[in-house]
């Protein structure tokens, strides 16, 4: 059953299937009821049918001499049914005969083990009698199959009977020519009737390419592993990249065949044991390497006993690994963040304002779709970490100060643009963090007179990390908030 | 079944079926010789598995299913299939004739199905025949979702395919004018 919660449109094989009626009961209702509310939907579906009513009307246009030929046809079939009924009633007495031969065979056994008992005195004779009549059973039985169903009699006279009254065509001049093994491109010269078509023009491989980008965007490879997709010189499309493990790579293979065809998808990935050298372009794009998070490594044991006091005041047992816990909480979720952010970033890169306005609007959709997720992902994030984090840092550094810089954010911005943005404070945060509880070094500042740099202290690092993490939270929420104007009554996904 | 019985559904069945079936087979072999006779075998054939006392539940979706194998047989018996030809190389003068019985036109709709890949093409052909999804799924291996996302990109390539063709005319003007043409067979 289709989740209603994951897109909120027909998709072209539910409506097509809702117009040949072949759909479960449980979906019919959802689907009817969708149409009598959704425009868009029906004008999609309308699409369909009319393109279905053409392809209809072309096909009937060519009745392969209909109905002669079809007459002809039956005229033969009929000439062979006499001949095949004939056989048939000729071969009834056989058939009969091998009948009884059978229920004889079968009925005879009992009366054979009766005479090999009286004649031998013991049932061991009858046991052996027994395979005999078994075997003089079945030897009937195949015997008897065979001569019905298989005799090579039945099959000669009616084909040529077939090729007597099929009307014999004039020879034609047969030019032979290339066989047919794809379906290809058509040419000018091989389309003389239509006018030169062409490959249809670029929104439409957009289009597969979205698509594959947004299957791949559900299983999360944007976020967790380096996967690009490339045009290839073909016309067709590459998806490659690199993946953690194999069953990764296998869970990916399974949803791009589900989705693509293998003509103009090819597909090229590796784990990470069989090429990282290949592709360091990829390397490059793709989010920070992790760095082996030590809590509270190195000499930065500024908070650790302030946070174990914290937790040991708020009555947690175990005050110790709750700080380790806390630190690691704070690493990994400043990664996740960063990749979140990076994904969005590739996202805004690759479709920008103007190629939006060059795609269908069901491309559109798809992308707007991978946006909205990645939004909401960061926001969850970021609202789960400032959770987690600020009430220790409440108490160990004082209140947040506002900052003000929330009041400057236009409301409603563009996701393109402050995907730049939100990438360059998801690594501020990232460099915070790991300079805080790993063991990184702190951030410098220039000194006032921009000669001299100095390390910043922990508590101004944390105050910088406090501050990041709430503009990005604002920032995701206006962002929403811009998607919402730009995209007015599609319903979020969350 | 007996001969009265069979007779019978041979006689609603037949006229319906072997246009679809030769359509079918012309289309997938490029001959309409060829065609028929594969198909008038199918149907020999299931006449005998009927009167033979055979089960067959859907006797479309069996006639398709055994088109289809039969075509696999000749294709690869006789490999020499110049008669193909006619569709793959166009000129200018096989086109002038008039159109003959044994060579299946440069139709419009082989010029279609070439824009198809094959297994969107199959699924159409099938679906030409009226068979339901889930007859089409078992016959190719895939589930009726499947079939149906084929479909539907199938549609939608033919929609493209047909409005880039007449310069923005709709899909339905272009069939519309097509249709108006005398049939010639």
């Amino acid at each position: 059953m289709r989740k209603r919660n994951q897109r909120n449109h027909c998709s072209d094989d539910v409506l097509l299937a809702h117009a040949d009626s072949e759909l479960p009961v449980h979906e019919e209702s959802w689907v009817a009821t969708h149409l009598s509310e959704c425009w868009e939907c029906r004008a999609r579906l309308e699409e369909l049918e009319n393109t279905a009513q053409t392809l209809a009307r072309l096909v009937a246009a060519n009745r392969f001499g209909w109905p002669d030929r079809t007459a002809a046809s039956r005229a033969a079939f009929d000439a062979w049914k006499r001949g095949f009924e004939h056989e048939l009633a000729s071969r009834q007495p056989t058939l009969q005969r091998v009948h009884s031969l059978r229920s004889w065979a079968l009925s005879a056994v009992p009366e054979f083990a009766r005479m090999g008992r009286r004649v031998a005195g013991s049932g061991l004779a009858a046991l052996m009698a027994f395979p005999l009549i078994a075997l003089a059973g079945l030897g009937s039985w195949y015997y008897a199959g065979h001569l019905i169903v298989e005799s090579p009699d039945m099959e000669a006279p009616a084909r040529e009977t077939v090729r007597r009254l099929r009307p014999v065509p004039p020879v034609l001049p047969v030019v032979p020519g290339p066989s047919r093994i794809e379906p290809t491109a058509p040419t000018p010269e091989m389309v003389p009737v239509l006018p030169e078509v062409e490959e249809p023009p670029l929104p439409d491989m957009r289009a597969k390419e979205i698509e594959v980008l947004y299957a791949l965007h559900r299983v999360h490879a944007c976020v967790e592993d380096s996967i690009e997709v490339v045009p290839t010189p073909a016309g067709g499309l590459l998806v490659r990249g690199i993946t953690s493990t194999r069953e990764r790579r296998a869970q990916l293979l399974a949803v791009l065949e589900e989705l693509a065809d293998p003509q103009w998808l090819e597909t090229d990935i590796r784990t990470v044991a069989e090429g990282v050298s290949a592709f360091p372009q990829i390397l490059e794009q793709a989010t920070q390497p992790e760095i082996a998070a030590a809590p509270f490594g190195g000499d930065n044991l500024h908070f650790r006993e302030d946070l174990v006091r914290y937790f040991a005041e708020h009555g947690q047992a175990e005050a110790t690994s709750l700080a380790i816990d806390f630190a690691n909480r704070a690493v990994s979720s400043s990664d996740s963040l960063l990749s979140e952010a990076w994904a969005l970033r590739r996202l805004a890169l690759r479709f920008g304002p103007q190629e939006l306005h060059q795609l269908r609007p069901q491309s559109v959709w798809l992308v707007e779709m991978m946006a909205r997720d990645h939004l909401a992902a960061l926001r969850e994030e970021v609202t789960a970490v400032r959770a987690a984090l600020e009430p220790p840092f409440t108490a160990i550094a004082g209140p947040l100060t506002e900052t003000g810089s929330a009041a400057e954010l236009m409301h409603g911005r563009q996701w393109g643009e402050w995907s730049l943005e939100a990438l360059e404070i998801a690594q501020q945060i990232r460099r915070y963090t790991i300079g805080l509880f790993a063991g990184a070094g702190l951030p410098v500042v220039p000194e006032a007179d921009r000669l001299r740099v100095r390390v910043k202290t922990p508590e101004e690092t944390l105050q910088d990390l406090r501050a990041a993490l709430a503009s990005l939270d604002a920032g995701v929420r206006s962002a929403e908030e811009g998607m919402e104007t730009e995209y007015p009554g599609r319903i979020s996904r969350h | 079944m007996n001969e009265r019985e069979a007779s019978q559904l041979f006689d609603e069945l037949y006229e319906s079926l072997h246009p679809q079936l030769l359509r079918y087979a012309a289309h997938k072999t490029g001959s309409v010789a060829l065609a028929e006779d594969v198909v008038q075998e199918v149907f020999m054939r299931l006449y005998r598995e009927l009167r033979l006392g055979h089960e067959i539940e859907s006797p479309r979706a069996w006639a398709f299913c055994v088109v289809r194998r039969e075509i696999g047989h000749h294709q690869s018996r006789d490999g020499a299939f110049g008669v193909r030809a006619p569709i793959d190389c166009l000129d200018e003068a096989a086109l002038a004739r008039p159109p003959a019985s044994g060579v299946v036109e440069a139709d419009d709709v082989s010029r279609l199905l070439s824009f198809l890949s094959p297994r969107e093409a199959e699924v159409l052909l099938l679906r030409l025949g009226n068979l339901k999804y889930r007859e089409i799924g078992t016959e190719l291996g895939i589930s009726a979702k499947s079939v149906a996302t084929l479909l539907a990109r199938a549609l939608t390539k033919l929609r493209a395919v047909l409005t880039a063709a007449h310069g923005g005319e709709t899909a339905t003007r272009y069939a519309e004018t097509e249709s108006a043409k005398p049939l010639q067979r």
